[in-house]
């Protein structure tokens, strides 16, 4: 364990490490709505506060803040992605075996403890503080079963206004995932399968955009889009459906990459040999196999655009406001209530999406 | 049943000849064997057969179908030729039932379903797989995912059978075993096969004829016996059986063991310094008398035999006995050597 095990999963360990310290350091949402009050400030709550400042000096400050913390977490994740890169994978070779699984013996229950320890705090308690909000009646008075009921819910759900917002993200969602997959296909295919001259360079740029922090890309957008270089998408749905492919398809190219590269050349060359042309073999052969991947795909950009917050909240119209923008605003006028319904059905979509996504890809991917 | 065709076909991977001028023809119904060590070019060639691979130079013709001209500039990509294949990773696809794997190249060529389904149990009794249609590939072993993918080469008759080191996943048992069947289909069907091995073993029990390949050139072309007993250079004689290597010395129509008066019909016609060569079966031990002198060092019990190293000079001589009695001769012991068979090769 401590000789073989251990070093060998030290990169992955490592890797999972800076992942978080990135993630972490990349993050709006949180400290905005958790720091603000305490006047808690990090990076990104900076840079917004001198974007909505409005004036050059403003656009200039955030714009340097933007480039220093892009800077960190793209040579932070490159230097990751090289050190994971020295590894061969081919798993699917028409071989076919079987993983072990590990005894854990007596520390069966301490293990299960710790991990429950660590959900309940994390995860179980502040998700159920949501729920149980989201159905109080009235917020001031102690929790009680007379307290409870869907009361709160029919304001929120009845609201045009909301559910506008609600069906905006479900839209641009679902919009951002199938053109984020079809080109995620592309660029995997392109990167895995082909001997083509620079074949990896889309894969690169896909993976830069996808480490680079939402805010940073936000701000990237406004600047070129905002007709400077010709083309004015401001405020419009496509420039909040370019942020988000920007950022999220590098999950979905990974993923489909991942299934492509497991699927062993000679699987590909015994269709040729038995008679199926190119198309046929991706028809009957190499589609089929990584389909519960491409769907996988589709839903690792659909549910994180759903729910996205920091880009949307400095791109979004007044026609356009998503799901995220529109909790924050909440949250921000301390509409507590009204905040733990609308996350309420945050929560269970992304659950739901998260329990196909398990289903298709057996445990191997989620948000 | 097609004959294959192979003339002066040569592949270039930038400044590396992987392929070096190979020439063959297989005969209709015949078994030849593509036999050398790694990185010697027979996989490349089986590839350029197949049409995985386009020949840099040299045609290729499989029964009346030249499917790779570098004189005409013709290319028949694989899915156009008439070519059962099997690879050494087995291939069969996952998500496909067995029956499914067997049955895809008659889907391909719009086999109607009823006929498709005879065919297919045809052929999963030839390799004894009858009642595994229904199953996935994870449910059988690796010897029958192996059938599962000899099946599905035969299923469609193509004139011409392609093994790329089918057995070199499968444990030795399963090897010997799999050796008969895939033999017995080849008599039953008749079929024509291409058969690439670094097992000389296997070359040698199943072929009709095999190609020695070394570095990307063919170095000899025979009948198993005529590779074994008559090696065209140090090179095949080294790679297919047991062999010793001694220094001699070419004096007209003799060769003389380096330092002794003990001589060998020069049969290669070689001149000045040569290269004795014989085999550790074709050695004669005796304590009693015999040409060349010798020291036992090592004794290794085979079983069916005992191995000898003997020192004769500078040369450390395997000499293999067989149904010897591992005490008559102990180490250290002085022995007299006899050669038979004798093979002998410039230096």
């Amino acid at each position: 364990m401590l000789d073989v095990t251990l070093p060998l999963m030290a990169p992955s360990i490592l890797a999972g490490g800076l992942l978080v310290f990135i993630a972490a350091g990349s993050c709006f949402g949180i400290p905005s709505i958790v720091g603000m009050p305490g006047n808690i400030e990090v990076m990104t709550t900076r840079i917004v506060t001198y974007i909505y400042m409005g004036d050059d000096a403003g656009i200039r400050d955030s714009t340097a803040l933007a480039a220093s913390l892009m800077f960190i977490a793209n040579i932070l994740l490159m230097g990751m992605t090289w050190m994971m890169g020295r590894k061969d994978y081919t798993t699917i070779s028409g071989k076919s075996t079987r993983p072990n699984i590990v005894e854990l013996g007596k520390w069966r229950w301490p293990a299960f403890c710790a991990v429950g320890l660590y959900g309940a705090i994390a995860v179980i308690i502040p998700l159920g503080s949501i729920v149980l909000t989201s159905f109080l009646k009235s917020m001031s008075k102690p929790i009680t079963w007379s307290n409870i009921g869907i009361d709160p819910w029919i304001p929120v759900i009845t609201s045009a206004q909301y559910m506008e917002s609600v069906w905006n993200s479900v839209v641009y969602g679902v919009i951002a995932a199938t053109i984020g997959t079809l080109l995620s296909l592309f660029v995997a295919y392109l990167a895995v399968k082909t001997q083509i001259k620079g074949r990896s360079i889309p894969d690169l740029l896909v993976v830069i955009g996808g480490s680079t922090p939402s805010i940073v890309i936000a701000l990237a957008l406004i600047i070129t889009f905002s007709g400077n270089y010709g083309l004015n998408l401001y405020s419009t749905v496509w420039i909040i459906i370019v942020s988000y492919l920007v950022k999220y398809m590098t999950m979905s190219v990974r993923t489909i990459a991942a299934a492509l590269s497991q699927v062993h050349i000679s699987l590909e060359e015994a269709a040729l040999n038995s008679g199926a042309n190119w198309l046929r073999c991706c028809k009957d052969i190499i589609i089929p196999l990584i389909a519960p991947s491409v769907i996988a795909g589709w839903f690792l950009i659909f549910m994180p655009s759903f729910y996205e917050l920091t880009m949307s909240l400095l791109l979004y119209g007044s026609d356009t406001k998503t799901i995220g923008v529109l909790l924050y605003e909440l949250q921000t006028y301390a509409d507590t209530q009204n905040a733990s319904v609308l996350s309420v059905i945050i929560l269970a979509i992304v659950l739901i999406g998260n329990l196909i996504l398990n289903k298709l890809s057996k445990g191997n991917v989620g948000i | 049943m097609s004959e294959v065709r192979i003339e002066h076909v040569f592949k270039r991977f930038g400044s590396v000849t992987a392929v070096n001028d190979f020439n063959l023809v297989v005969k209709d119904g015949e078994f030849v064997s593509i036999l050398g060590p790694s990185g010697c070019g027979k996989t490349t060639t089986l590839r350029m057969i197949a049409g995985f691979e386009r020949a840099t130079e040299g045609e290729i013709y499989i029964g009346e179908q030249c499917v790779s001209s570098s004189i005409k500039g013709s290319f028949a990509p694989p899915e156009k030729r008439d070519i059962g294949m099997v690879f050494q990773s087995y291939a069969v696809w996952p998500h496909m039932t067995v029956a499914e794997n067997v049955g895809y190249p008659l889907k391909i060529k719009k086999v109607d379903k009823a006929e498709r389904e005879r065919r297919v149990q045809e052929m999963l009794e030839l390799v004894h797989l009858g009642e595994y249609g229904k199953r996935y590939p994870n449910q059988l072993s690796g010897g029958q995912q192996q059938r599962v993918a000899l099946a599905r080469a035969l299923v469609a008759e193509p004139g011409l059978l392609l093994l790329d080191e089918p057995l070199s996943n499968l444990d030795a048992k399963l090897r010997e075993s799999m050796r008969f069947e895939i033999l017995e289909i080849q008599k039953k069907t008749g079929i024509t096969v291409v058969y690439v091995t670094h097992d000389q073993g296997e070359a040698m029990a199943m072929s009709d004829r095999v190609v020695v390949m070394s570095m990307g050139v063919v170095q000899q072309i025979g009948a198993p016996h005529e590779i074994y007993t008559q090696p065209a250079n140090k090179m095949v004689a080294d790679f297919i059986g047991l062999v010793n290597f001694m220094e001699g010395e070419a004096k007209g129509d003799r060769v003389f063991l380096k330092g002794s008066k003990v001589s060998f019909p020069n049969t290669s016609k070689v001149t000045g310094e040569a290269t004795i060569a014989v085999r550790p079966e074709n050695i004669s031990l005796s304590l009693v008398g015999g040409h060349i002198v010798g020291q036992v060092t090592h004794r290794l019990y085979l079983g069916d035999a005992v191995e000898y190293r003997v020192k004769v000079g500078d040369h450390d001589v395997r000499v293999i006995v067989k149904g010897a009695d591992l005490n008559s001769i102990p180490d250290g012991a002085k022995v007299y050597l006899d050669f038979d068979r004798v093979m002998v090769f410039e230096k």
